[in-house]
């Protein structure tokens, strides 16, 4: 069973999930894309919590933001659980404490995770403008990576910089 | 050793990944009337508060833009009253060196309707100002619309107003068409007439009337009413033509009395 204090730190990870795609995505867009904050999180939470923690976070914002485009619900809470049941397994198997290991393995997520978004989610125009989607699925992981590189940093010297402030 | 340790952490762990897969998997199968009815919950509930937080955000970015235009609005405003201040004061300059008097030398003063003549068709009506507000006989009674009537008796602190749907009630206007003059009169019903509107006078059905200013109690350019029939009297230098009040005088509440300056 999880304990309290991890429940109320998802909770408060899904709510600022939401915030960020609901309020502030759309007003820091680069290139016509927006970071994804559901799977930078669930990507954090699948590497420092366990495998079931990671695949329920994962799935819970998935359907969550998945509702704000009604088309395409069910596709993202499936991939992110997908996600975070494959970091989980990846953490298993290999050391990602150190940070340019966690780095690297948000960087495969984010790519894995927007390709197959999109391939899924928008299938007949991957088919007529394979370019252009592939162009967007990669400004759409830089700005991810980007923004989740910068989580990554806050959380995880969080104490740092709060002793700084 | 570890593999078996995968193994049965993989068997342990599969089951909630299953259930999560099966409900994503049911819910990318769902028509999207019920996936609109799953997001319109979840929005309406959950979402409800961060929406309402980026409509406020929203609001402030509109009203910061709609403030910048209202300034520009604003400063262009300005700009064209103090032109128009510049050429009132030229026109005043003008005038006096052409030795015009203004126009305008009257003033207006507010007054309530406290009676109205009981009789089936309403020809006068009293107003609660009289003498004590500088109020005379033969005074103008008009509202926004246009004339009402004029003063016909005055008390101290009353006043009565004859209206001019009645008969004995003339005043000189002038088509704003044809610029025909002519005189205005009660019909002897909720209309006026203008009965001796000249024969060769070119006003049609429509045209405006507005009072001429001559007799000295009605300023000139008021609204009287709108003509709605045009007769020509056969053996007559004279059309019969009736006008429709500007003012409804069955609904008089707050009226003017126009007060000439002396």
């Amino acid at each position: 069973m999880m304990n309290k204090n991890l429940i109320i730190k998802l909770v408060f990870g899904a709510f600022f999930v939401l915030f960020y795609q609901i309020v502030i995505a759309p007003r820091t867009s680069f290139a016509d894309t927006h970071a994804d904050m559901a799977l930078i999180l669930t990507v954090w939470i699948a590497m420092v919590c366990d495998l079931k923690t990671g695949v329920i976070f994962g799935f819970a914002v998935g359907l969550f933001t998945g509702a704000l485009t009604p088309i395409d619900l069910g596709w993202a809470s499936l991939l992110l659980a997908i996600i975070a049941y494959l970091v989980g397994i990846i953490k298993i198997k290999i050391v990602i404490e150190p940070m340019p290991n966690k780095i690297t393995v948000l960087i495969c997520s984010i790519l894995i995770y927007n390709f197959f978004y999109q391939l899924f989610s928008n299938f007949g125009l991957f088919i007529i403008n394979f370019s252009y989607m592939i162009t967007s699925i990669l400004y759409a992981s830089i700005n991810s990576t980007i923004v989740g590189i910068i989580i990554f940093v806050i959380i995880r010297y969080r104490y740092i910089l709060r002793n700084l402030i | 050793m570890l593999s078996s340790v995968i193994k049965q952490l993989k068997r342990r762990q599969l089951l909630p990944i299953l259930i999560v897969l099966s409900i994503s998997i049911i819910l990318i199968i769902l028509p999207l009337s019920l996936k609109i009815v799953v997001s319109r919950i979840l929005i309406s509930t959950l979402f409800y508060p961060i929406v309402q937080v980026d409509r406020f955000l929203t609001d402030i970015a509109h009203t910061k833009n709609i403030n910048i235009e209202l300034n520009q609005h604003l400063t262009q405003v300005s700009m064209q009253a103090a032109k128009y201040t510049e050429a009132h004061f030229e026109n005043i300059r003008l005038r006096r060196m052409l030795n015009f008097d203004l126009q305008i030398p009257y003033r207006l003063i507010p007054v309530e309707v406290i009676g109205l003549n009981p009789n089936l068709m309403i020809k006068s009506i009293e107003i609660n100002a009289g003498t004590d507000k500088g109020i005379d006989v033969n005074m103008a009674i008009i509202t926004a619309d246009g004339i009402i009537g004029k003063t016909i008796g005055v008390s101290n602190n009353s006043a009565v107003a004859q209206l001019l749907n009645d008969h004995n009630c003339k005043v000189s206007a002038i088509d704003q068409t044809t610029r025909a003059m002519c005189f205005i009169r009660g019909a002897g019903g909720k209309f006026l007439t203008m009965g001796d509107g000249p024969i060769e006078s070119e006003g049609v059905v429509g045209d405006t009337v507005i009072s001429s200013g001559l007799g000295g109690i009605f300023p000139p350019g008021l609204m009287v009413g709108t003509v709605i029939y045009v007769k020509n009297l056969e053996g007559t230098l004279f059309k019969d033509v009736t006008i429709k009040p500007a003012v409804d005088f069955g609904s008089l509440e707050e009226v003017f009395v126009v007060v000439y300056d002396e």
